[in-house]
């Protein structure tokens, strides 16, 4: 039995987009390991594209799930649960921990520059992937469901 | 003549933080310039030089906006300089310059695609882009807090 109006019964709610938070982490390095082979392990143009076109896709995707731009077709209610001061200050933490990552990563391709030829692509590719990953594991890892009382 | 207290010295620290961090980042971004006009494969020990100087900066001014400054001061001053409205400019700032890195990033992409950049300017432009977007968006998020006041 339902208690929600039936309109409404197949939109999200925002207990369905923080369980999709939690959730979602730990499939992203799968989701770039399969993109970046399709974009640098094939010769073809069509395929690169495609693959581009999905990485920057997933990449949006991500950024505005966790990192947020407002769920307007969420209720009021379910936009400030979503957007309340601890959801802030774990997004802050997550986007802290991806600037720091990405200054790393850059730190590293600008040293091993020296020694390899350092292909624009690919460092794109390592600088946003690398970034993201680290911000939304940091996400997932700040936003981990509490246990229950009597565990 | 009576020594300043701890909550005026940290409210001066404060203005003054406020005044420099943007003005920090216009100056970041327009030193970028010089590196514009460097070949990529510049072995020169000067260019490295400028190289390792430009990240060692953005790895200060990135500490600097982490830990809010005044590494000097007592500990007293430093914790009322990171109050609570310090610490929610701080969020906000962190995610408008990943946004910032991110948006960058995917449009380099995308240049690149018809126009070749080298390796060193994406990383130079995207990494750039991320520490000065933060740094403008706190200082001028402070600024508007103080002149609310």
């Amino acid at each position: 039995m339902s208690y929600r109006p039936r309109p409404d019964f197949d939109q999200p709610d925002a207990e369905s987009v923080q369980r999709s938070r939690r959730m979602l982490p730990w499939m992203i390095p799968l989701i770039f390991l399969q993109q970046g082979s399709l974009i640098f392990g094939h010769s073809e143009r069509l395929t690169q594209i495609v693959g581009t076109a999905a990485w920057a896709c997933v990449s949006l995707l991500m950024l505005w799930i966790f990192l947020g731009l407002p769920m307007r077709w969420l209720s009021e209610r379910d936009q400030a649960i979503i957007n309340d001061e601890r959801s802030r200050m774990v997004r802050g933490d997550a986007a802290s921990w991806g600037i720091a990552a990405l200054i790393l990563i850059g730190c590293g391709m600008m040293v091993a520059r020296l020694w390899v030829q350092l292909n624009a692509g690919i460092a794109i590719y390592g600088l946003v992937n690398g970034a993201l990953i680290v911000a939304v594991c940091r996400y997932g890892w700040l936003n981990r469901s509490e246990p229950d009382e009597d565990e | 003549m009576t020594q300043p207290s701890i909550s005026e010295k940290a409210e001066r620290l404060n203005k003054r933080r406020a005044r420099a961090l943007p003005a920090l980042g216009v100056i970041f971004l327009a030193q970028q310039a010089s590196f514009l006009s460097m070949p990529e494969r510049s072995a020169r020990p000067v260019d490295q030089l400028k190289i390792g100087a430009w990240l060692i900066l953005s790895i200060v001014l990135l500490a600097g906006l982490a830990t809010g400054g005044a590494w000097f001061r007592p500990r007293a001053v430093r914790e009322l300089l990171n109050d609570e409205s310090t610490r929610a400019h701080r969020q906000v700032g962190y995610v408008y310059g990943f946004w910032a890195a991110m948006g960058t990033a995917l449009g380099l992409y995308i240049v690149n695609l018809f126009e070749p950049v080298s390796g060193r300017e994406a990383v130079h432009i995207i990494v750039t882009v991320a520490v000065a977007t933060a740094l403008l968006n706190f200082g001028l998020l402070e600024r508007r807090a103080l002149r609310d006041c």
